[in-house]
């Protein structure tokens, strides 16, 4: 354990084939209510395109970005959300008054309101399990294993490997939010 | 609809408002905001429990070791010791965690008090329900003078045996299983060849072709995983629709429905007559090569590019590329249920294609599978004299599974009454209603019935035509036998509690204890409990129950390579081109097209297929996979639905010669222009299926009841239907 | 139609709408009571927020400019105008404490863990620093210590402004559509469009109930609605233009909700016609002897409610995210607001007039120009 650490997560979207493990694996692991309206984590279905019989469609798995510059943080008005030493975007319930100004300044609609804390709520990258040296609910349970987590200042991790051995982007990169998913 | 449609309770909150209003003003109660879900402390487990068991939502049966705090289900996260479902549990694994919570689960015995289908019911004590099913049994046999006049219907899962194993002691003949639901032409299509029903080597594999099996949706260990992880060089998927395995596929072949035989013709045409077939491993291996080669010589591309629509340059070229990748090359034994009425013939003409390339018991091709011995307590059957001379349908189907039956020829001869009546029902985890092509007709038979018991652990379709309706314990809440999971890594797994019931249930096991006493059976096969009897399975190898219990899978270590010739347990001991079998039984040794029906102008071929988030039409009404699912779609091809003037989202009637169902529609590129589609397990009859019941279409309610005369299977996609716009 | 009686019991009657709205928000959790989504999480509060704000704000600048400016049609009134301000403020402080899960963290946390890069924070910073400047002012006016309500005019009109641009600025830092330099300079118009709209109407009122002559003080709300609708018009129609013609994707279908989208008719009927095409249209047929101006401006207060939710909604009915198909109508997320979010700002209204009626009571205002 030397040095900070910047957790983040690597994307494979050619792996992804939307069978949403990851949707409902974060649900029960976290106590995310049973409602459309409410999830950390999601596989975007991509509409079919093109025209009869040449035609194509991406599966694209999608999360809290955890950005290093992230606009919830700096929207917030209590310093409810906040990222925490370890680079995650974290959200201080006690301190949430539910302005959903966050969740509209997220360019990934990562956040909602959840009807079981009653603020607003996002993923945590597990913090809870990763801290006990386990991986995320959504990178255990993932099939195709289309995500993969580690810390980028160890080069030796998987995550660090897969950014030096691949063409990678990350979404909305515009917005300059500096976001920490990968996708490959 | 749009995205932010009024939920349910919403619907409910703005009609109740006023009233509701004006009883909070009379200060009448609180309300109940959040139905809290039952949480049992439970003495057996500490916090922070770890328990090893195995998933039951699906026949794959993966690894799952079950998180359990203060007695609550936290989740059910992979079992890292279980290599048959590679580290993971998909969504319905995980929702899984959430089922024994369900509000919509059989808490007691019910008794039905209304007509049958009427939902009106009574509680009853397990010491009623079991009394009255076991009377009610008795005088079936008695007023019939007929054991067989009981039918049982079960479908796969741990405690099966237990329900087979009943039947059995009971004396019936009339034991009722899924597969000509399923997979029966498939194994008799592929057997008549291998002599076995072959796995692929989908991890080592570097070409695949998949014709109407959809791995990624309907998932399976560990192919559908491999498929992803390390994948083949190359997938071809062929296919009406535009399938998630499609969309991940290299090439996607939309195949004019029921024609896949023509396909696998024309490539053993190819493979033939280009001299792409191996040689070697023919000469060595195979029975009838010459006769084939004289068949197949009226199987060119060119004829089959008109049967199948897709050209005959793309047959050849995929029959090229899958040749020069063998024997790392496979035509997957994978199924979509059956097609046509060509189908157990399609499955010995995909097998051959397999042979032709010796891609057999090699790495990357087929390979047999192994299956680890298990133990069994016997027990001495009884020999019944008032009793039937054999199954209903017995006779009618050229290769009857006779521990299993043929599903629609059975129905058929249950509402003749020919040759014999069958009169009662037991009904274990099955639901016909649903998964039977042509749900009237269930229903009529089930109407026709004297009794009708239901094992179940929610009301379905079928448990809602019930007399008696005995809830079962959820896989996480009960003990299950010890379970050999064949394949190419075959492992034993089993399950034990991570909860205890939280409701008054019993496992099937408890259940046909219960039944062999009240139907005075004069054997008693349930005489051990059943930790005694997975030691029992398991005793033959050393540790195997304690590695049950702490890693939730054995694997024995002196497991043989899976790879290598090990014989073929056919009539000539070879792989057979040419089938004596088949011609004794008036067939045709080698497989014969048979021209698929015309779809006349203004008709569509109706296909059904699978979807990862649901099992069969079991999970459609469980919390969490409902919401990602919540009612199912009409997949229409965009030219077409223009023309019927309907657009994405509009309400439309699918109309066969039997049924209808009312649906939204999912104008798409993605299909056909001549085919139809979509997922089963919705429109429910059963209102205690609060998710599902009337939500959607029907699928069983659509389909006519054809079935293919060699297996006993039912064909699921020999249905026509109109297609009309209801409203916009 | 309009005595002092009947618009007592609308108001009375608007009121109890409101109040069913807190209950039914209490009773059944704002999850349930509003229909806000994950997509749209802003909906008919934010904009009523606004929409009262801006009322508050444009009577205020309105007010303190008399004073500054001496300019009498305007100055003889401002006492009025201020307690309508004050009262305003707190209908959108009502509005926004609906909203609000937790209203009272907002106040615990803003001074124990403040974020000074979040303009929300500068809102409520500034907009409590305006209360307090506008409560202050009218006390000096009440005690008839003229300068000293100038001084602090002055310096309610700057925070006023500055808050009211940060308001603009609120949006403008959140979503594509709403960003740009135009948005504070915006907000600002409107605001004084809302100001003059509302001054017509209650001027007219109490020069009727009180029977006060005010005619020049109507006449020139009149025409200041008029200039103040003129330029709004001309920023709504380079904005459309430019946002249809040549700009990011986001921007172009926010706009385009509104020209031709979901929310045309809120924008074409709501928008144009009440709020800017039939209020010029009544004001340039409105004279001292006639009560067009009144009937115009309750045209232009509809308008630019629509105005608002436009605004608020449009920004947001583009998906951050590619949705399934399936899912979206037009490519367009929907919103309608619910029965309770609806009820809030009725009940703002009528708490608005209410309050003012009887504050002018206890004031002792009733016949009072200053």
């Amino acid at each position: 354990m030397n040095g900070k650490k910047r957790y983040a997560m690597v994307i494979d979207t050619h792996k992804c084939f939307d069978c949403k493990a990851c949707t409902i694996a974060c649900k029960m692991e976290n106590g995310v209510a049973d409602s459309d309206q409410e999830y950390r984590n999601w596989v975007d279905t991509g509409e079919i395109i093109g025209v009869f019989p040449n035609v194509s469609q991406k599966f694209t798995p999608g999360q809290c970005n955890h950005c290093t510059n992230a606009p919830c943080v700096k929207v917030c008005p209590t310093t409810a959300t906040y990222r925490d030493e370890n680079g995650f975007v974290r959200v201080d319930y006690e301190k949430c008054i539910v302005c959903k100004y966050c969740m509209i300044a997220c360019p990934y609609d990562a956040r909602f309101v959840s009807s079981t804390t009653h603020t607003v709520d996002k993923c945590t990258f597990c913090a809870h399990r990763v801290g006990r040296g386990e991986l995320p609910a959504c990178v255990e349970t993932c099939p195709s294993k289309t995500r993969t987590f580690g810390d980028l200042n160890d080069p030796k991790s998987e995550v660090s490997k897969l950014l030096r051995e691949n063409e990678y982007k990350v979404l909305k990169p515009e917005t300059g939010a500096e976001p920490n998913i990968f996708y490959i | 609809m749009p995205y932010n449609k009024i939920t349910r309770r919403k619907f409910l909150k703005s009609s109740a408002i006023a009233s509701s209003l004006f009883l909070a003003f009379a200060g009448a109660g609180i309300p109940v905001l959040f139905s809290d879900e039952p949480k049992e402390q439970l003495s057996n487990f500490s916090a922070n429990n770890y328990i090893y068991t195995s998933c039951g939502i699906c026949v794959n049966k993966c690894g799952v070791k079950a998180h359990v705090e203060g007695g609550h289900i936290i989740r059910l996260e992979p079992n890292p010791h279980f290599p048959k479902s590679r580290g993971m549990v998909c969504a319905r694994g995980n929702a899984g965690a959430r089922l024994p919570y369900s509000a919509d689960r059989l808490k007691f015995p019910l008794i039905r008090v209304g007509e049958r289908g009427e939902n009106k019911w009574r509680k009853a004590s397990w010491e009623e329900a079991l009394q009255m099913v076991g009377e009610n049994l008795n005088k079936v046999v008695e007023k019939y003078e007929n054991r067989s006049a009981v039918m049982f219907v079960s479908t796969e899962g741990f405690q099966e045996e237990f329900f087979k194993t009943f039947a059995e002691a009971f004396g019936s003949y009339n034991l009722l299983r899924h597969p000509t639901l399923c997979l029966s032409s498939n194994i008799q299509g592929f057997s008549a060849v291998f002599g076995n029903y072959p796995d692929a080597d989908v991890k080592n594999a570097k070409y695949i072709i998949f014709t109407g099996s959809n791995r990624l949706e309907a998932l399976i260990t560990p192919d559908s995983i491999d498929l992803m992880k390390t994948g083949p060089k190359k997938l071809v998927v062929i296919d009406p629709r535009f399938t998630k395995t499609a969309a991940k596929a290299n090439e996607w072949l939309p195949i004019k429905v029921g024609t896949d035989l023509a396909f696998a013709l024309a490539m053993i045409h190819v493979l033939i007559n280009e001299n792409l077939y191996n040689k070697q491993f023919v000469e060595e291996n195979t029975f009838g090569f010459e006769e084939l080669k004289i068949h197949i010589q009226k199987y060119t591309p060119e004829w089959a590019e008109i049967e199948t629509e897709i050209s005959a340059d793309k047959i050849r070229q995929i029959t090229r590329e899958f040749a020069e990748n063998a024997p790392k090359s496979v035509y997957y034994p994978g199924r979509r249920s059956s097609f046509s009425k060509n189908d157990a013939e399609l499955r010995r003409a995909m097998a051959m294609v397999n042979a032709l390339v010796g891609a057999y018991n090699v790495e990357g091709g087929l390979v047999q599978t192994q299956k680890i011995k298990l133990n069994k307590i016997e027990f001495e059957p009884v020999w019944y004299d008032n009793n039937a001379d054999d199954r209903l349908e017995a006779g009618k189907v050229k290769f009857l599974a006779e521990s299993s039956g043929a599903w629609i020829p059975f129905r058929n001869a249950v509402l003749e009454e020919k040759p014999y009546p069958v009169k009662a029902m037991m009904v274990y985890k099955q639901n016909p209603v649903e998964s039977v092509p042509n749900r009237k007709k269930t229903i009529q038979m089930m109407k026709s019935m004297d009794f009708v018991c239901v094992i179940d652990i929610e009301m379905s379709d079928t448990a809602y035509y019930a007399d008696v309706i005995l809830p079962e314990s959820t896989y996480l809440e009960r003990w299950d036998p010890a379970h050999s999971l064949s394949g190419i890594e075959p492992l034993v797994t089993f399950r034990q509690p991570v909860i205890q019931p939280l409701h008054d249930t019993k496992s099937c096991f408890e259940i046909m204890q219960g039944l062999t006493k009240t139907c005075n059976l004069e054997t008693n096969p349930f005489d051990y409990t059943i930790q005694e009897y997975i030691q029992k399975q398991v005793e033959d190898y050393e540790g195997a129950y304690e590695s049950l219990l702490n890693k939730g899978v054995y694997i024995p270590k002196n497991i043989p390579s899976p790879y290598g010739n090990r014989g073929f347990k056919t009539q000539t001991k070879k792989i057979e081109f040419y089938s004596d079998k088949y011609k004794r039984k008036g067939l045709n040794p080698m497989p014969v097209y048979e021209t698929v029906t015309e779809i006349p102008e203004g008709k569509f071929k109706f296909t059904v297929g699978r979807h990862a988030f649901f099992t069969h039409s079991s999970t459609q009404n469980m919390d969490y996979l409902n919401t990602i699912m919540k009612e199912n779609v009409l997949w229409l091809n965009t030219e077409k639905a223009k023309n019927l003037g309907i657009k994405n989202n509009d309400l439309v009637k699918v109309k066969s010669s039997v049924g209808e169902g009312i649906l939204k529609a999912f104008v798409t590129q993605g299909i056909r222009t001549d085919t139809v589609f979509f997922v089963h397990g919705f429109g429910s009859k059963s209102k205690g299926l609060t998710k599902t019941h009337g939500i959607g279409a029907s699928e069983a309610e659509i389909l006519e009841d054809h079935w293919e005369p060699i297996s006993g299977n039912a064909l699921m996609h020999e249905t026509l239907v109109e297609v009309t716009k209801v409203r916009s | 139609m309009f005595t002092k009686k009947n618009m007592l019991y609308i108001s009375f009657f608007f009121a109890f709408i409101g109040i069913l709205a807190v209950i039914d928000t209490l009773y059944f959790g704002r999850e349930e009571s509003f229909n806000l989504t994950r997509q749209i999480p802003w909906g008919m509060h934010i904009a009523g927020y606004v929409f009262f704000v801006a009322i508050s704000t444009g009577l205020c600048l309105i007010a303190s400019i008399g004073h500054v400016f001496h300019l009498k049609e305007f100055e003889q009134m401002s006492k009025h105008l201020i307690l309508l301000s004050i009262i305003t403020l707190f209908a959108a402080f009502f509005v926004i404490g609906i909203e609000l899960e937790y209203p009272t963290r907002l106040i615990i946390y803003a001074i124990i863990s403040p974020n000074l890069q979040s303009p929300m924070w500068w809102m409520g910073t500034l907009y409590s620093l305006y209360t307090v400047l506008l409560v202050a002012e009218f006390y000096f006016l009440q005690q008839k210590k003229f300068k000293l309500a100038g001084i602090l005019g002055l310096i309610g009109v700057a925070a006023d402004i500055i808050a009211h641009a940060n308001l603009g600025a609120l949006f403008s830092v959140a979503r594509p559509f709403w960003s740009g330099a135009f948005l504070p300079p915006y907000f600002i118009v409107l605001a004084i469009q809302s100001g003059a709209a509302v001054m017509v109407i209650f001027l007219t009122l109490i020069q009727t109930h009180n029977k006060l002559q005010l005619t020049s003080s109507i006449r020139a709300g009149r025409r200041l609605l008029a200039i103040a609708i003129g330029v709004m018009f001309l920023f709504q129609a380079s904005r459309m233009m430019s946002s249809a013609i040549m700009s990011a994707p986001d921007v172009y279908n926010g706009a385009m909700t509104m020209l031709a989208g979901p929310l045309k008719w809120h924008f074409w009927i709501g928008e144009v016609f009440l709020g800017m095409l039939l209020p010029l249209g009544l004001l340039s047929k409105s004279s001292d002897e006639n009560n067009l101006a009144v009937y115009a401006s309750c045209s232009a207060i509809f308008g630019m409610f629509f105005m608002r939710f436009n605004h608020v909604i449009a920004g947001q009915m583009v998906p951050v995210r590619d949705y399934y198909k399936l899912e979206l109508v037009d490519n367009f997320l929907q919103y309608t607001p619910s029965f309770s979010e609806i009820a809030t700002i009725v009940g703002g209204l009528g708490f608005t007039f209410i309050a003012y009626y009887y504050a002018e009571k206890y004031f002792k205002m009733e016949r009072e120009i200053s």
